[in-house]
């Protein structure tokens, strides 16, 4: 996460105009709007010099007043109108297509930035991006901006017509209103830096609770809970410590900044008393100025509120802009498409982060089409990256990868992911009918393909069984579907797509035992006649592969039937008979 | 009623820092009076720079002393803010400190059960976002409230003293303003339930597309499922905008007759007509001048205040749900066990929200030192009967007796040192191996660890981890692979030492070079003990002393591997099933006959 310095004013203006987006001219207009009902607003609150001289002058003109009166009036009145339409566009639903369209871009960027990149991202991260973050930076931007034109524009324009009225007033005020400045700068940065110490208290104690929380079970059972606890509560403790430290400093110049009024007009009293005594200044002028003085009180503390909000405003729009700022996959001409479904690595290389070690080293492999490939080697050696690389999850670093002869790179996201079926350990299954969860698949297929798909996968009959069969919706469910039922449907979805490649991850892992066999099943009529790769760890099921990659750190040390491996790689044998071993107690 | 109970919530939760709300709100509307009433001195000090003899209000004072007393309000006004900020401050400092201890210890001693079920996620969010969020409204809301509802008040007591003619005029203006936008805002409340009911429905869909996003990838582009996120966000976006549309008018309008200019254009054309017929002397024009917008001022923030109110009152509500959660009795009845034979007495079992019970009249017994292995098919009811047994929830209906007591008499330390329970979760913390593993038994020598990760088939494993059995632990274990995560964990069951293991022997195969050594350690783990194991293996089942055969929530068969052979049809079927998963291997050639 990103702690750089806060954005100066301008750098949130120009985010914002760009987070606008095609409303921008609407935003920079309201802009305007707001700069000239403030103007107007200033002027308005200058006509109190002549409007008070008139009305206590010694030989008071009633024409004169209303004279006065109506300028006043006449200010008013356009600074009122002036920011109604200028509040437009917050509420004449500019912001909202402006959120909406932002939503829209980020959810295009997701379909089209590079898997990996994606799996980076925690899922409650992106999702406080897609939904808070676009709220919270875009819902105020109208109301943030009016704020900070009036506490800006308007003290300028008094000041500056009291500069005609009285020279010595204005220098004044132009003395200690800009204190605000300093203060307002100290402020943010004294609360940013205490905000280190307070994130870093803050952010041991989110751990220690998620700790304390997901280890309850454990430390229950082993009587420990006392003790986690007591460091639970030290973290506690700490931040409300930090917290205590941080208010008594943070606190004076917050307060400071919403008396600085009140500090003006007690040093206008004062001051301009003495003139008035020794007769350099009227009395009427003195209270004129006071009473505009005070109006500043409102907005000044509408703005002190307004801060944190303008913070929250400002890391948003940073967050999103790094989604926004990701590269794209790019297809590469010329676009292509395969015609034919062999497989072929040419000395690939990866690595995940670019700096650091090779994920995969110089790997080369050719499967034929309807061939059976396997994959098998200790965790962590690079087996799934292999598949990631097939699925273009990111772009190899070097070398290349082909699927009839045509580079994945000049396929296109849609055309490859056509090719290829994938069957997870984890089936992501959303609150919609069972026939749509399926269905996503293969948007077009009619109920009798989806039936056909799900008896080929062996969990018809279940479904059927389910309290609206195909219409039950899964979230009904509550979850209740076990993994062996979650699995068959991840591999009806196979089915249904018919897609030439298929792509096993340890299919059989974690099921329980009475749906392996409908599983495997399952498994027997995706894989007929196509293309397969599995990454195995039964070593007892993959015998009959057409091809096994035997791999070790990151590199493929041997390839071969299983009969040849077990001769030639070491590895591969010393599995095998850890596992036959095993299998024989079993009988 | 949900609108009560959350109200009710609020307010109860914040209890413990009464004294510091209390004072905060009485701080800051003493500040907004003294702040109202230096306004008004302000004027009554500037007329005394000519006029000495100048009364108002029936005082007379010279100017000197009339500005110390000025001055001096104004400080007070400054200083009773600051610490009605303070005091509300601290005051929100003290309430989360107080509600996350109270939370934990809550949450150490109410059913493990309810912890699993309400998932670590939400109770991450309740001990974090929303405490935070009670932090806002007790620091900030409450001096608010304070100041916004004293200064009106003080400001219209005041008009009325000063001269009620202009008190009137500003009235006037601000009822004109009430009622106009109460008229606008007539129907925001059916618009404003639909935007709420949208808001929550946008966020479901983002969570939905977002989440499934990976997968989705794999099968096109995501075109069907952004279609659906792009609905959502249609729909959504025409309800606020209607919302927008409807209470816009009605915004706008409260801003621009609770701006300052309306009221003081009043004020002062009024004043200047009685100014002019001599009614009305320019201390008092003046002191209404300053003071005459306190009431319009205080709205605006009294509005934003009541949106803060309803997101405490969700919050502290959320929070009382976690609270009342019932803990567990242990009645501390039986502090030393002699035995270790297990019974289940007519258990039944229902979950709490669900329908149906999830067990049902099982009767079964398992004598000390044997082992029974509990099989059936997913749903069956297996882990919710093991976790019954440490109390992770207790029984609906029936007894489980250890050693023929009731394990609700049982004092919670005595059952915990003697049942050690292995399920699939397994937790390691971050901290090192050896620190994880004699969690089990602080009073453990190293070479007592030791041991017990030899016994384990992890030992070899630790010695060449960088540090051996000081290397620290990734976050949540996530350096060791499953088949390690787990032989750790076998390790600290091992060194507790408990005489009954429950186990759920699941994750078969995740780890095809730990399985041969996996099985090694659970053999050490279960040697000579009373176990209780969910069983995925067919050596487990074969060994069983017993099987008990599960289906819906009720007990079909037991008896040893042999016996149900014989007896029991269900078991059979079961049983080759096993096998015959057991041998199945991948063929795409279609070789496969049905076998």
């Amino acid at each position: 996460m990103t702690n750089k310095r806060f954005s100066s004013l301008y750098e949130v203006y120009k985010l914002s105009v760009e987070i606008a987006g095609e409303y921008n001219v609407g935003f920079k207009r309201s802009l305007l709007l707001f700069f000239i009902s403030f103007v107007t607003l200033g002027l308005a609150f200058a006509m109190f010099f002549p409007l008070l001289k008139a009305i206590f002058s010694s030989q008071a003109d009633i024409n004169e007043i209303i004279y006065w009166f109506s300028f006043m009036a006449f200010f008013s009145l356009i600074s009122i109108v002036t920011k109604w339409f200028g509040h437009n566009f917050d509420y004449s639903g500019y912001i909202v297509e402006i959120t909406n369209e932002l939503r829209v871009k980020l959810g295009k960027k997701l379909r089209s930035m590079p898997l990996h990149t994606l799996s980076k991202y925690k899922t409650g991260e992106l999702n406080s991006i897609l939904s808070s973050n676009v709220d919270e930076s875009i819902l105020h931007m109208g109301v943030v901006s009016a704020l900070f034109m009036q506490i800006t524009v308007v003290p300028i324009v008094v000041v500056l017509f009291t500069f005609f009225i009285d020279y010595k007033l204005a220098l004044i005020m132009l003395i200690i209103l800009p204190f605000a400045i300093p203060l307002y700068i100290m402020k943010r940065k004294v609360s940013i830096e205490e905000k280190k110490d307070f994130n870093d208290a803050n952010s041991n104690l989110e751990s220690q609770l998620i700790e304390y929380i997901q280890g309850l079970p454990v430390l229950r059972s082993v009587n420990q809970v006392g003790k986690n606890a007591k460091q639970l509560d030290l973290a506690v403790k700490k931040v409300r410590t930090i917290q205590e430290e941080g208010a008594s400093k943070s606190t004076l110049p917050l307060l400071i900044m919403g008396s600085l009024v009140e500090i003006v007009l007690l040093v206008l009293v004062f001051l301009g008393g003495m003139w008035v005594e020794e007769g350099s200044l009227a009395l009427i002028t003195l209270a004129a100025l006071l009473v505009v003085v005070s109006r500043l009180t409102e907005p000044l503390t509408l703005f002190l509120g307004v801060i944190p909000v303008f913070d929250t405003m400002d890391s948003a729009f940073n967050r999103i802009k790094t989604v926004l700022d990701i590269k794209s996959l790019k297809t590469f001409e010329p676009k292509q498409k395969a015609k034919s479904f062999d497989i072929e690595f040419e000395n690939v290389f990866y690595s995940y982060d670019k700096d650091e070690t090779y994920s995969l080293k110089n790997i080369s492999f050719n499967i034929k089409q309807n061939s059976l490939t396997a994959i098998v080697g200790h965790s962590g050696c690079g087996k799934t990256t292999i598949t990631k690389m097939l699925m273009r999850y990111d772009d190899v670093s070097k070398g290349s990868v082909k699927i009839g002869g045509v580079n994945i790179k000049n396929m296109t996201q849609k055309e490859l992911m056509k090719d290829i079926s994938v069957v997870f350990q984890d089936v992501y299954l959303f609150d919609d009918t069972v026939l749509n969860n399926i269905k996503m698949a293969k948007p077009k297929a009619t109920k009798d393909e989806i039936i056909k798909a799900c008896k080929l996968a062996n969990c018809h009959d279940f479904i059927q069984n389910l309290p609206n069969s195909y219409d039950t919706n899964i979230g009904d469910l509550g979850g209740n579907l076990s993994g062996g039922e979650k699995q068959r449907i991840s591999i009806a979805r196979a089915i249904l797509k018919d897609a030439p490649i298929v792509i096993l991850d340890e299919p059989t892992a974690s099921l329980d035992t009475k749906s392996e066999l409908a599983v495997q099943k399952a498994i027997d009529s995706l894989v007929k006649n196509r293309t397969v790769i599995v990454i195995a760890h039964r070593l007892s099921t993959i015998t009959h592969a057409d091809n096994i990659l035997v791999m070790k750190e990151a590199e493929i040390t041997q390839q071969g039937k299983h009969k040849e491996i077990l001769i030639s790689s070491e590895l591969y044998k010393n599995m095998w008979e850890a596992q036959t071993r095993t299998k024989a107690w079993n009988s | 009623m949900e609108n009560e109970k959350m109200k009710k919530s609020l307010w109860a939760i914040m209890k413990p820092v009464n004294l510091h709300i209390n004072s905060a709100i009485l701080l800051a509307a003493f500040s907004g009076i003294t702040s109202v009433i230096a306004l008004t001195f302000l004027a009554f000090v500037v007329s005394l720079t000519v006029n000495t003899n100048t009364t108002f209000l029936g005082i007379t004072m010279d100017f000197d002393t009339a500005f110390i007393y000025l001055a001096v309000i104004s400080f007070i006004s400054f200083f009773s803010r600051k610490y009605a900020f303070i005091i509300s401050h601290f005051g929100a400092f003290k309430l989360e400190e107080i509600l996350r201890t109270n939370l934990s210890k809550h949450l150490a001693k109410v059913p493990l059960g309810f912890i699993t079920t309400t998932g670590t996620g939400k109770l991450k969010k309740v001990l974090l976002d929303d405490i935070k969020n009670l932090h806002a409204f007790v620091a900030d809301t409450t001096p608010m409230i304070g100041r916004s509802i004293s200064t009106p008040i003080a400001s219209l007591i005041l008009m009325l003293i000063i001269d009620y003619r202009l008190a009137f005029a500003s009235i006037v203006v601000l009822i004109l303003g009430v009622i106009i936008m109460s008229y606008v805002m007539k129907d925001s409340q059916v618009y404003r339930q639909a935007y709420e009911n949208s808001q929550s429905n946008i966020n479901k869909a983002v969570v939905e597309f977002v989440q499934a996003m990976p997968i989705v990838r794999t099968f096109d582009d995501g075109t069907s499922s952004f279609k659906r996120y792009n609905e959502s966000l249609e729909n959504y976006k025409t309800n606020l905008k209607n919302w927008i549309n409807e209470t816009g008018v009605a915004a706008k309008f409260a801003m621009a007759i609770l701006s300052p200019m309306p009221t003081i254009l009043a004020v002062s054309g009024i004043g200047a007509y009685f100014v002019l017929n001599g009614s009305l002397d320019l201390v008092s024009f003046l002191a209404v001048l300053l003071i005459a917008t306190g009431m319009s001022d205080a709205l605006m923030p009294l509005m934003w205040m009541s949106n803060f109110v309803k997101k405490s009152q969700a919050a502290a509500y959320r929070i009382a749900d976690i609270s009342n959660e019932e803990e567990l009795y242990y009645s501390n009845k039986v502090k030393e066990l002699n035995s270790f034979d297990i019974e289940f007495k007519n258990v039944g079992f229902k979950y709490e929200n669900r329908d149906s019970n999830a067990l049902e009249n099982i009767n079964f017994e398992v004598k000390q030192g044997t082992k029974s292995a509990i099989i059936g098919s997913s749903g069956a009811g297996k882990s919710t009967i093991a976790k019954l047994i440490p109390r992770f929830w207790d029984v609906s209906f029936g007894e489980i007796l250890i050693d023929n007591q009731n394990i609700k008499d049982i004092d919670s330390k005595t059952l915990m040192n003697s049942v050690a329970f292995v399920f699939q979760d397994t937790y390691l913390f971050h901290d090192t191996i050896k620190n994880n593993i004699k969690l089990a038994n602080e009073k453990a020598t190293d070479e007592q660890v030791i041991q017990a990760c030899k016994a384990a088939q992890i030992h070899e494993f630790i010695m060449t981890l960088p540090n051996g059995y000081d290397t620290l632990v990734g976050d949540k274990g996530s350096r060791l692979s499953g088949g390690q995560k787990q032989r750790v964990t076998i390790a600290r069951a091992i060194l507790r030492d408990a005489q009954i293991i429950v186990l759920d022997e699941a994750t078969s195969y995740a780890d095809a070079q730990s399985e041969e050594k996996l099985i090694k350690a659970l053999a050490n783990l279960m040697k000579n003990k009373t176990v209780i194991i969910i069983a995925h293996r067919l050596s487990t089942i074969k060994d069983a002393d017993q099987i008990l055969l599960f289906e819906k929530g009720r007990l079909l068969a037991k008896g040893t591997h042999e016996e149900l052979l014989k007896n029991s049809f269900d078991y059979i079927d079961l049983y080759t099933s096993y096998e015959k998963a057991y041998n199945w291997d991948i063929d795409n050639k279609g070789n496969h006959n049905d076998k």
